[in-house]
């Protein structure tokens, strides 16, 4: 037996997703794997992937019925690939696109498979609503029950406190802190202002618009259910507006809250999907190679006792990545910070500039910074566009494989944050 | 011993009965402690307990010891039964359980044996009335006439009794407020607490005190919604930070009572390795609940 | 869209129904299916130039049952008649009456072909005089024909015989169902360009075409028509239509293209995803298009503008890059690149409100005729095609009343369908019909409105 000690390029073919919308508006009805299953056959339309057996297709979502245990491969069922591609759902909080999308891209450069795609789906319109733990202690109690009498007799202890369904949490289950109140925490810890972060939220929509305008979109996204565009999309807001508006998160802070809903992302419904392949593959198939899938990077960060802001785990697992890559912020082309608030971009981006906190928290000798603003989500990003949680990997890998392709060697960093203080960061080159 | 139904029954019936000497003031202090065996905690407890709480499963391989607030569940009947003494000078019925310090020494098993022993002593003044300390010591179960050895497990309640003053001592200058002036510290977290968490908890501890199962049984008693009890909030800080190995003491004061159903601000800081403090208030109305500290060893 | 009184009238008490009241009889046509044998029944041939031996031959090398004369008791499938050697008009009368004895004897959905020499290409008062009456002749025969048969000519120029491949092309299509909505019509074959497939169910294999407005419709018909006949399919549409795009894509294992065609740079981006997915594009079909209409007295900018900018403003310029293109340009013998764009009977007779949109049709026919000469000099070809009243999501919306006279006002008595549309533009744009360029051929069942 022997390890390949040599790796191959794993390319971007390119990207498809469905508009993202604003939950419970236009996808109400829609099941994840009804969004997953159009993301896909975007994708296949768009690449001509008909009746291709792949070498496996890998995604999730974070909000997830126990019916959809086989969400990935379901969907792949119902698109018009080849019945014989693999499939399998991974989950990672909001990284689980990227963590998909890296692990398939690894599958590739070692040789196991040829091609992939790699993405996610969520909808906080379909997640699934769960019955008390006592409810479904008493329930699995009448199932397991041999007669009808000891069915009845486990039945009788339902009780009406029982039966109040528990929407799932966007809370962290160890602190029971929603995510914007964590951020809070950790915005007003590095003094992140109002006015940068609603400037930075105006930046995303401006953006997002304009590259709408510019067609950008045209081979990125396909519409699904009559909605062609990012209906969280406002490209007629402008500072007045956003700083009109009450905080929405860490309100305890009193006049120093600075979160509002316009510079947090809003519960988002959508799906993306990213193809992969190996050179060869692509050019058998005659596909475009926008870009190659370089690196990743999985951080963890100690958040429950706030030693480390809950949306911090990007700022480690980038210091990690960049000295394995011998590699600097200055490298980059583009920079993708995934937009979960304003103030998670401008946090890292702080935390990357700061002496002391390179230094002490990361082990550097110095500052990674400085990060010219110029480069940042240039055509939108979370903000604007939305977040439906595990789609955002693929929308984000598929965007900057875009913006990268025909810059042969010029490189794209990728920072999404995810529930649990957990993180992912990526490298991408242009070709 | 009796069960802490009976204690109450007991405390209910003895606040007919006075607790003043003749001349009005309050009897003296007896230091004759009450003292158990106890044949430990099941696992049924150890289950109940951590389905309360969480955390990770009491099954020898994630964890096996019972958390401090467990063993001091185990020698509360014990502290009832000493508070419900004849000799005792204040009446159990609207006693206030203004802090609590625990020395946890050594690590204790399930189902492992058991000798408590609880006794009162400190009776001393407070702003609002008297207070006393409930010293409660665990042991190991040792061979008859061996000589007591240092408790694994040391627990002092202090309890208030408002209203009810020490002769000749109007009130003291202990027991000032704290709360006042209270800036929150960063939140770390924050608990959500439902209308049955008081039951929830009682049915853990046995403790079944009528403030802390529901709102009417609370109105009976005069308090305007049912509370949660102080150990719960203590027990929810401490899961996840206690080590298995003990070693370890902590402390809490418990302020402003946890209406329920409600939501509690927590913030738990770490000035060093060896300590942590931890505080929980009222999001809303910035009033603090508790604070403490936990000691590592 | 579905035709109910058609459907009515084929059935028993229907047929005796209709009759008895005189209503309108519209037959059930026969369409193309592929396996299925190109026509049924004797096909007899009329006229003894050399012309007639030649069309005799072709037909017998499609393995049909060609005659000179027919059985009284026999009924014939098609009647091919030669007037390529007509000089003048009492010359017409022999064929002419040997046609009109066999139209008694016609089976259902039957085909009368004439075959005939470009009027215009002569300057004899009488031989052009002659040739006009063949068109003439064949355009009132068409009206008289019944069960769903049609009467079409095959027009040569340029001293073409009958050998040439775009002539088998244009009979074989005539013959066929595919020119099941096709009646009265002329089809020009003016150059030997052009090929005969292998494989007459498969007349496109191997070549790569783009359809624009392909989410839906006629276009979605187009695309997979051409897919059936072996084409791979660039399936392109706007942005918003993308859904429907992708199924259309999927179904046909094509690729999607979401495409704005007004874009400036709309040819080029189909240029480089055929490059890059295909690396060859052969045929384009411009059958995007809209209508906004308005009477010209309430016309806005916005309506006039929109309908010459996608309906033929792009077609001008997607065709400008496509002929700028080297992808475009390679000529593989006798074969060069096809694009046949979407007329319409509106641009042919004009449409009360559709002043914007009769501007753009006619614009079409304009552009095809005017640009046939850079594409037969690639030896390739450029046609539009003009429907009439077809059954579609945008025709169903049509006030009832007047859809269904609508419908019965030509010489089929019922409207066509997408598919009829889709055959003769597959038509148009197989090798087979490489002879024929600069035409507007129109799909209308005769359609009274309109030449």
């Amino acid at each position: 037996m022997s390890t390949p000690t040599t790796t191959r390029d794993a390319v971007i073919i390119g990207g498809n997703r469905i508009p993202f919308v604003r939950a419970h508006g236009a996808y109400a009805k829609a099941s994840n794997q009804d969004m997953l299953t159009s993301a896909l056959n975007g994708l296949i339309a768009r690449f001509g992937l008909q009746g291709e057996q792949l070498g496996t297709v890998a995604g999730g979502a974070v909000m997830k019925h126990s019916k959809n245990f086989n969400l990935v491969r379901e969907s792949v069922l119902g698109t018009p690939l080849d019945p014989k591609t693999p499939a399998y759902d991974v989950q990672m909080a909001c990284a689980t696109g990227m963590e998909a999308i890296g692990s398939l891209a690894n599958k590739i450069k070692l040789g196991q498979i040829d091609s992939a795609v790699g993405g996610g789906v969520d909808s906080i319109s379909d997640a699934p609503i769960v019955v008390t733990d006592e409810l479904r202690g008493i329930l699995m109690e009448a199932n397991r029950a041999k007669t009808a009498g000891q069915r009845l007799k486990a039945l009788a202890k339902i009780r009406p406190g029982h039966l109040v369904p528990q929407a799932p949490g966007v809370a962290e289950p160890r602190t029971g802190l929603s995510m914007g109140d964590h951020m809070a925490v950790t915005a007003h810890a590095w003094g992140i202002t109002r006015q940068e972060q609603d400037e930075l939220a105006l930046a995303s929509h401006k953006n997002l618009a304009a590259a709408y305008d510019a067609g950008f979109f045209d081979d990125l996204i396909t519409p699904f259910q009559g909605v062609a565009k990012d209906n969280n999309l406002r490209p007629d807001s402008s500072m007045e507006k956003l700083a009109k508006l009450k905080p929405s998160f860490g309100r305890d802070l009193g006049e120093e809250a600075t979160m509002t809903a316009a510079n947090s992302t809003p519960l988002t419904d959508g799906a993306a999907a990213v193809l992969l392949g190996s050179e060869e593959w692509a050019d058998a198939h005659d596909l475009p190679k926008l870009a190659n899938f370089v690196d990743y990077e999985e951080g963890a960060v100690d958040f429950v006792d706030g030693a480390e802001g809950l949306l911090m785990a990007p700022a480690y697992a980038a210091a990690r990545m960049l000295r394995r890559n011998n590699l600097t912020f200055e490298d980059f082309e583009f920079i993708e910070i995934h937009e979960a608030f304003a103030s998670t971009v401008l946090a890292q981006i702080k935390a990357w500039e700061d002496e002391d906190f390179c230094r002490n928290k990361l082990g550097l000798d110095g500052a990674m910074g400085p990060i010219d603003r110029s480069k940042l989500n240039v055509n939108g990003s979370s903000l604007a566009a939305g977040h439906p949680f595990a789609a955002t990997g693929g929308r984000i890998v598929g965007t900057l494989a875009k913006m990268l392709h025909g810059k042969p060697g010029k490189l794209g960093f990728i920072s999404v944050c995810a529930a649990g203080g957990q993180g992912i960061t990526a490298i991408i080159e242009g070709r | 011993m009796a069960s802490i139904l009976t204690s109450y029954r007991k405390a209910a019936l003895g606040a007919l009965t006075s607790k003043l000497t003749s001349n009005g003031s309050l009897r003296a202090l007896s230091s004759d402690p009450e003292e158990i065996s106890h044949p430990g905690a099941s696992a049924e407890q150890l289950e109940a307990y951590r389905t309360l709480f969480g955390g990770e499963a009491f099954d020898g391989v994630h964890r096996s010891r019972l958390p401090s607030v467990l063993v001091h569940i185990l020698g509360f009947p014990l502290q009832l039964q000493l508070m419900t003494r004849d000799d005792f000078p204040l009446q159990l019925m609207g006693l206030v359980h203004l802090s609590n310090q625990v020395e946890h020494r050594s690590p204790i098993a399930q189902d492992q044996p058991l000798r408590l022993r609880a006794h009162a002593e400190n009776l001393r003044p407070h702003r609002k009335g008297t207070q006393v300390d409930i010293v409660t010591e665990v042991f190991e179960v040792q061979a008859p006439g061996a000589a007591d050895e240092a408790p694994l497990w040391r627990g002092v309640s202090t309890y208030l009794s408002r209203g009810v003053f020490l002769a000749g001592k109007p009130g003291g200058s202990e027991g000032s407020r704290s709360g006042a002036g209270f800036t929150p510290p960063s939140k770390t977290a924050m608990w959500t607490l439902g209308a049955d968490e008081g039951r929830r908890y009682a049915a853990v501890s046995g403790d079944y005190n009528p403030i802390h199962l529901s709102g009417l049984s609370a109105k009976a008693l005069g308090m305007p919604k049912a509370i949660v009890h102080g150990m719960y909030t203590a027990a929810r800080v401490l899961e996840g930070r206690e080590p298995d190995a003990a070693g370890h003491s902590w402390s809490i004061s418990f302020e402003a009572p946890v209406t329920l159903p409600g939501k509690v601000a927590v913030a738990v800081e770490k000035p060093d390795e060896k300590m942590q403090t931890f505080t929980g208030w009222n999001p809303k109305k910035g009033r603090r609940h508790f604070s403490g500290e936990l000691h590592l060893p | 869209m579905r035709d109910s009184y058609t459907e009515f009238a084929n059935t028993g008490l229907g047929r005796k129904l209709t009759k008895s009241l005189g209503l309108p009889q519209p037959a059930k046509l026969r369409r193309y299916r592929p396996g299925a044998p190109l026509i049924e029944g004797p096909v007899v041939v009329v006229g003894d130039s050399e012309a007639s031996d030649r069309i005799a031959e072709v037909m017998l090398g499609w393995d049909l049952d060609v005659r000179r004369h027919l059985e009284s008791r026999e009924e014939a499938a098609a009647v091919v008649a030669a007037f390529d050697t007509t000089s003048s008009p009492e010359q017409l009368s022999s064929e002419v009456l040997a046609v009109g004895r066999l139209l008694k004897q016609l089976k259902s959905s039957a085909r009368v072909i004439t075959v005939f020499r470009d009027p215009q290409e002569t300057e004899d008062p009488a031989v052009r005089a002659a040739r006009k009456g063949v068109e003439g002749l064949t355009r009132s025969l068409a009206h008289e024909m019944r069960a769903g048969g049609t009467a079409n000519g095959i027009v040569l120029q340029n001293e073409l015989d009958a050998a040439a491949p775009g002539f088998a092309g244009a009979l074989r299509f005539l013959l066929s169902g595919r020119s099941a909505f096709v009646s009265g019509q002329f089809i020009t074959v003016g150059s030997v360009n052009g090929a005969l497939p292998e494989d007459w169910s498969k007349p496109l294999q191997g070549q790569v075409a783009v359809v624009t407005g392909a989410a839906r419709g006629i276009g979605a018909a187009i695309a997979e028509t051409l897919h059936r006949d072996g084409a791979e399919v660039i399936a392109v549409d706007i942005p918003p239509a993308g859904e429907q795009l992708a199924a259309v894509a999927n179904e046909i294992s094509g690729t999607a293209l979401q495409l704005d065609i007004t874009a400036e740079d709309a040819g080029e981006r189909i240029l480089t995803h055929a490059e890059q997915h295909y690396g060859r594009l052969d045929i384009v079909v411009h059958n995007a298009g809209i209508t906004r209409d308005k009477l010209l007295a309430n016309m806005d900018a916005s309506r006039w503008d929109s309908v010459i900018a996608v309906n033929i403003e792009s077609q001008l310029r997607m065709n400008r890059a496509f002929l700028a293109s080297e992808l475009f340009n390679r000529a593989e013998a006798t074969v060069g690149p096809r694009i046949v764009s979407l007329a319409s009977t509106s641009g042919i007779a004009g449409n009360r409100g559709q002043t914007n949109y009769a501007a753009s049709k006619s614009g079409v026919i304009g552009m095809v005729s005017a640009t046939s000469d850079q594409l037969q000099a690639r030896h390739g070809s450029i046609n539009a095609v003009a429907p009439g009243f077809i059954e579609t999501e945008m025709t169903a919306k049509i006030p009832l009343v007047t859809r269904e006279v609508a419908r019965r006002l030509n010489s089929l008595n019922q409207g066509g369908l997408p598919e009829d549309v889709a055959e003769t533009i597959a038509f148009l744009a197989s090798q087979a019909a490489g002879g024929t360029s600069g035409l507007t051929l129109r799909v209308c069942g005769q359609n009274l409105v309109g030449a």
